[in-house]
């Protein structure tokens, strides 16, 4: 599929280059000559001809190829968007883990975790549950463990990214040595 | 880019600018993204202005200004159910940065203008474990005071729906 996609933007700019590469042999809008070949056509050479068609089929091709795509991708957007449910998440940046095998802390249970992050506010702002507001992430991370992962805590510095956390705490399961998914608990 | 409209924070009966964003952290680290992320103005590409508080040294979010895609508002409890009111930021490790006074130098991108002092607030897990102030110079007496941009373009916001429409 992305071959696909990688040819059909490849050809779009093959396009542009031929129309980029004819017009820069054709006569410029403002000299002399282009003015006497608007006035007198039957005197333009072949090779002006034929630059001129090559341009012109260029870019009616282009046209062809790629506005009704646009259109039609634009089109598509817009529908999915109204249809979407008000509340469906846009969806996670691709996974990229921060936990590594350096900084990997303490091997704990879920019992412990679920201990220590049990969070309380005086005010009763948060779910009096593991993780707080964060519950649901945590119970969809749980649920994907397997017999025989291991859960390590960890503390990540300084990640650049989006949004250029400083430093990350949280969870991360090693699976036959590998890590394989974590949970951020706080950082900023 | 454009400078954006920053977030407001509640902070000793003051109402501060905060140019940080401890929501987008929640969203991240949630991996839920709600569709309020409407642009509508190029001051304001992350779609919503949140309300903060720091109260006996805890910072809370107190609400949101935003819509959903459908054009209806976007409520605290829609994002936090069970929470309509105060949302306890324990999410949230680090340092927020309200700048104060005179504008120094006018930056039209992101926060980057520097005002004439940043109150920086750190917090560990939700909880304010030190404020510090980072003076930044002295503004001359006709420089505009308090953090904003200067300029944005808004697109139309869809009306939200009426009742009929939703049914």
């Amino acid at each position: 599929m992305s071959a696909w996609i990688l040819g059909y933007i490849a050809l779009g700019v093959g396009l542009l280059l031929v129309i980029r590469w004819a017009e820069r042999r054709l006569p410029d809008e403002f000299s002399e000559e282009f003015i006497h070949f608007t006035l007198y056509p039957g005197e333009k050479p072949a090779q002006v001809r034929i630059l001129e068609a090559l341009v012109t089929l260029s870019e009616v091709l282009g046209i062809v190829l790629y506005l009704p795509w646009i259109l039609v991708w634009s089109v598509y957007k817009n529908w999915k968007a109204r249809r979407a449910p008000r509340n469906e998440s846009i969806g996670p940046p691709e996974p990229r883990f921060r936990a590594t095998p350096d900084n990997l802390a303490d091997l704990v249970t879920v019992e412990e975790v679920e201990r220590r992050e049990c969070i309380d506010d005086p005010l009763g702002a948060v779910p009096p549950l593991p993780f707080g507001h964060l519950h649901k992430t945590w119970e969809r991370f749980r649920a994907d463990l397997l017999p025989g992962d291991e859960l390590w805590s960890f503390a990540s510095p300084s990640e650049k990214g989006q949004w250029r956390f400083r430093t990350v705490r949280g969870y991360a399961v090693r699976r036959e040595g590998v890590i394989v998914a974590e949970m951020v608990a706080d950082g900023g | 880019m454009t400078a954006q409209i920053p977030e407001k924070l509640l902070l000793d009966g003051e109402t501060l600018a905060l140019c940080s964003e401890p929501l987008g952290h929640y969203f991240a680290f949630s991996g839920e993204y709600p569709r309020i992320m409407v642009e509508h103005c190029t001051a304001l590409w992350r779609g919503y202005v949140g309300t903060w508080e720091i109260r006996d040294d805890r910072l809370y979010l107190l609400a949101i200004d935003a819509q959903f895609q459908d054009g209806s508002p976007a409520r605290l409890v829609d994002l936090f159910p069970g929470h309509p009111d105060r949302v306890f930021a324990h999410w949230f490790t680090g340092t927020l940065r309200c700048p104060r006074g005179g504008t120094l130098r006018y930056v039209h991108m992101g926060y980057g203008s520097v005002l004439e002092e940043d109150l920086l607030l750190h917090i560990d897990r939700g909880v304010l474990t030190r404020r510090e102030v980072r003076v930044n110079g002295k503004a001359e007496a006709h420089a505009p005071r308090g953090y904003g941009p200067a300029a944005f373009t808004t697109f139309p916001a869809k009306p939200a729906a009426s009742q009929g429409d939703q049914e």
